[in-house]
Parts: structure tokens; C-alpha cells; sequence
């Protein structure tokens, strides 16, 4: 073998340890969270949007036609359906509107300020989860139209989940049953407060519930809306299994099915939004403390 | 005289360099298209790798076409895309591509169940290494069911996809021969 060759063979060996090295330092680089990373990722988010919605004109065109399939097979049962839940939800709109008189009355003998109202923005999903390891969505929607990180994400349905990154022109939001999501919220009926957590699979379990909550199958979950970043009243979803301490929740949203979302730009004042570390804004505390359940930021910034 | 010295050597006329190229760019593109497949409900949460069945198929036909950072791309442009911790997946890929230079020869010698055996626990490999990675990062274990529908569904796909890939390559190789 001659010098030069194996000088050559040396040099590709250092640039290989080199390549396995970086590989390596950028796991813990991006576990770290730098925010120049960040950036960075979602700068190539912005780039290669585009790429991916083009790309994925194909499955979605497939979707369409077995969608269409579906829906003609389905119709007539559709049909009987529709109009069981017509009438449902008119009886639903008839009860509504006597207890929307009767909230108005409520609020105007005990002064209750209603909470600023947030500006939905409507948005098209351009990936799903596909990993998984973590489940994110990228909308098409960034800073151009406004949109700052913790803005809340719902459908008609319910929340989806919240903004993690946003680029100039995309965003991405982490969705409620991502393993990282932890939301806080109460039980619709008893107003019993918890925590729903991801697991990265298609149901969430609730958590840090009080022992005196006697939490019921097919119960509605809902924001609480505690440390400010989500409003309260927003559907999470309903209690579909109950064993001993373990409660498990079916979101709202068909979150496998997602083409639109709504983002809820603003109401967040006194948030400061650019150091948005979530973790601090709701944190349960330790069960042997009985003296508070919650701790976290209120809308006004403050720790309480 | 015999010709020595850099000046002397044969000037590369053909380069490996486009075709390696090529490689990445289609690589990429495959790992695109995955991203596209979660918009499929049947493969929320879990797409097939086809990115990885795409480099193992390159890395045993056509090794030289293929180095360690082009599975370093194609694994990075898979995390940023699928919001993985980045470098999980990229480091995976490198050890695929280093493993397939040391094991390529015996597995030309065997037949395509050795080929999709070895696959299989490629695949089994690079998934369990990002799970360990993920647990390790994030102090939880997420739900096993995606993790194990992912393996599946890619140790099912890749006939399929060894197939669709060797189609093109057979053909081309006949063209050649008859002319």
C-alpha cells in the first residue's frame, strides 16, 4: 500500500470519528435547548414545508378517494345519524340559550369581568406525527400572521394542543398527547382539578386528581385555564376508563384527522410570551402538601 | 521512467461524486415523503422508515455510492422533520451504513431471507436506540404500541420496497447486456 493511500485512509477515519462525534453532540445539544438551535430547526421548518406538502400531494390525494369511498358507503346511515343529532342538538341550543340568559343575569349581580377574547386564526396542518417519539404538528401559519409560541390550538372539537416553535412563515405545535404536554384542568361536573398527561399514544392519562374526586366514565374534560396560557372551558376530552388511581381520557379531537386547526392569537397579556419555559407556568405540587394543589403563574406574570 | 507522483495519476473520469448525490437527495426526498404518510391515519404516529429500508438497499447493492454522512443527512432531515431529538435517528443511520460495509459481503452471499433477517434487526436496532436515547433524555418511557407498529410495519414493507428498487437496477442491467 502505498503512502498516499494510506494517508487517505487516515484522514476518512478522522472524518468518520468526526461525523459520529457531531452526530452524537447534537443529541445533547438539542437536549440542552439552545435557542439558536432551535431557530435553526425551525428555519429548515420553513424551508422544507413546502417540500413536504408537495410531496405528500400523492397520499393525500389517495386519502381524498378513500374518504370519498367511505362516505358514499356510508350515507344513508349518515343520514339517520344526522338527523338523531339535529334534533339532539336542538333541544342542546334551546337549553343553551336559557342558561346564557341566565350566565348574563349571573355575572351582572356579581360583576364578573369576561376574559379578554382571543383572536382565532385558522391554519392548515402540513405534517402529522409521524415518529414515534413525539407528537407534533406543523401548521402553515408563523410569525407573519402573528402567531407567538404558547398560543393554544384548538378545532371545533376541542384543544389540540399548543405553539412550541414558530418560524417566519410555519409553526409548530405539541400536541396534547405528546409525552411533554401536561395540561391543567378540571372535571366538568365536579370541577375536581388534575393534569392530563401525553403518553405519545392516542389516549392521555389524568393525573394529580385529589383524592376526594370521584372521576366518572364518559365525564368532559376541560382546561382550567390556571397560569393563563390556556383559556378555561376548552374540551380535552371524556373519561373512557377509570382503574383505581389510573384515569385514562379520550381526547376531544380526532387528533389522527387533523386538516385545519384554529390558533388562538392574544389574551395573554401580562405573559411574557418570549420566555415562555412551560414547565413553570403549572406545577402540582407534592400530594403530602395539602395546603395548595397548584402552583404556578396567573395572568398577571406573578407566581401563586 | 515509471510515472510517479500526484501529476501521474489517473485523472477520475468517473466519479462517484453525482451518483452519491443523488443518493442523499432521493434519501431525502423518501424521508419527506414519511412525513407525508402520517398525514394517513392508518400511520399516525408511526410511519414506516422507508428512508431506512431506501439506505440499507443502497448500502448492500451499491456501496459505493453511499457514506456515512449520506445516512447522516437523510437520519438528520428525519428528525428535524419528525421533531425526534436531533441526532437520534442520524447516528442511528451512520451505524446502519458502517454495519452494512462489514456485513455486505456475506449477505450478497445468502439468499433474501438472510437479507431481510439482518433488516429486521437493523430495524429492530435503530428503533430501540432512539427509544433508549428518548427514555434516557426525557426520564419516560412513551407508548410501546406506535414503537412496535413502527417495526412491524417496516420489516413487512421492505419486499415490497426491495423489490420496487431492484425492478429499475434488473432492468437496466438487461438493457445493458443486450446492447
Amino acid at each position: 500500500m502505498r503512502a498516499s493511500d494510506k494517508a487517505k485512509i487516515r484522514q476518512r477515519r478522522i472524518a468518520h470519528i468526526v461525523l459520529v462525534v457531531f452526530s452524537f453532540s447534537l443529541m445533547f445539544l438539542g437536549t440542552l435547548d439552545f435557542s439558536a438551535l432551535r431557530s435553526a430547526r425551525m428555519g429548515f421548518s420553513d424551508f422544507v414545508a413546502p417540500l413536504v406538502d408537495l410531496v405528500s400531494v400523492p397520499v393525500r390525494g389517495v386519502e381524498t378517494m378513500a374518504q370519498g369511498i367511505r362516505t358514499v358507503a356510508s350515507l344513508r346511515a349518515e343520514n339517520v345519524r344526522l338527523q338523531a343529532e339535529n334534533a339532539m342538538l336542538k333541544r342542546w341550543r334551546r337549553r343553551a340559550e336559557i342558561l346564557e340568559g341566565e350566565n348574563r343575569q349571573l355575572r351582572s349581580v356579581a360583576g364578573a369581568v369576561a376574559p379578554e377574547r382571543r383572536r382565532p386564526l385558522t391554519a392548515r396542518a402540513v405534517t402529522a406525527p409521524g415518529g414515534a417519539f413525539a407528537h407534533t404538528v406543523l401548521v402553515a401559519n408563523g410569525t407573519d400572521q402573528g402567531i407567538e409560541m404558547g398560543n393554544p390550538v384548538v378545532t371545533a372539537d376541542g384543544l389540540v394542543g399548543l405553539v412550541v416553535d414558530v418560524g417566519a412563515t410555519h409553526a409548530r405545535v405539541l400536541m396534547i398527547s405528546d409525552i411533554n404536554a401536561q395540561i391543567p384542568v378540571i372535571l366538568s361536573s365536579s370541577s375536581w382539578p388534575g393534569v392530563t398527561v401525553g403518553n405519545n399514544g392516542p389516549n392521555l392519562s389524568l393525573r394529580f386528581l385529589p383524592e376526594e374526586a370521584a372521576p366518572k366514565i364518559g365525564e368532559l374534560v376541560l382546561t382550567s385555564g390556571h397560569g393563563g396560557v390556556l383559556p378555561a372551558g376548552v374540551p380535552v376530552g371524556r373519561i373512557d376508563m377509570v382503574q383505581d388511581d389510573f384515569v385514562r381520557v379520550q381526547p376531544a379531537v380526532d387528533l389522527r384527522n387533523l386538516s385545519y386547526v384554529s390558533i388562538l392569537v392574544g389574551g395573554t397579556d401580562g405573559i411574557d410570551m418570549g420566555n415562555l419555559e412551560l414547565d413553570k407556568y403549572y406545577t402540582p405540587l407534592p400530594e403530602a402538601d395539602d395546603k395548595k394543589l397548584f402552583e404556578g403563574v396567573n395572568a398577571s406574570g406573578e407566581i401563586q | 521512467m515509471t510515472p510517479r507522483g500526484r501529476f501521474f495519476q489517473q485523472a477520475e473520469l468517473e466519479s462517484n461524486w453525482p451518483f452519491q448525490f443523488i443518493v442523499v437527495a432521493i434519501g431525502v426526498l423518501i424521508a419527506m415523503f414519511e412525513g407525508g404518510l402520517a398525514l394517513w391515519p392508518a400511520f399516525y404516529g408511526a410511519t414506516p422508515m422507508l428512508s431506512l429500508i431506501f439506505l440499507y438497499w443502497v448500502a448492500l447493492h451499491h456501496e459505493k455510492y453511499v457514506l456515512l454522512i449520506s445516512g447522516f443527512i437523510i437520519g438528520l432531515t428525519s428528525d428535524l422533520l419528525f421533531s425526534d431529538l436531533i441526532g437520534g435517528r442520524a447516528t442511528a443511520y451512520i451505524a446502519v451504513v458502517f454495519l452494512m460495509e462489514l456485513r455486505r459481503a456475506k449477505l450478497l452471499q445468502g439468499d433474501f431471507r438472510d437479507v431481510w433477517v439482518e433488516f429486521s434487526v437493523v430495524t429492530l436496532g435503530v428503533v430501540l436506540f432512539q427509544l433508549l436515547v428518548f427514555s434516557a433524555v426525557n426520564f419516560a418511557i412513551p407508548s410501546l404500541t406506535p414503537v412496535a407498529f413502527q417495526i412491524g410495519v417496516t420489516m413487512i414493507l421492505f419486499p415490497i420496497g426491495y423489490v420496487i428498487l431492484s425492478t429499475p437496477k434488473m432492468a437496466l442491467n438487461r438493457i445493458r447486456d443486450r446492447t
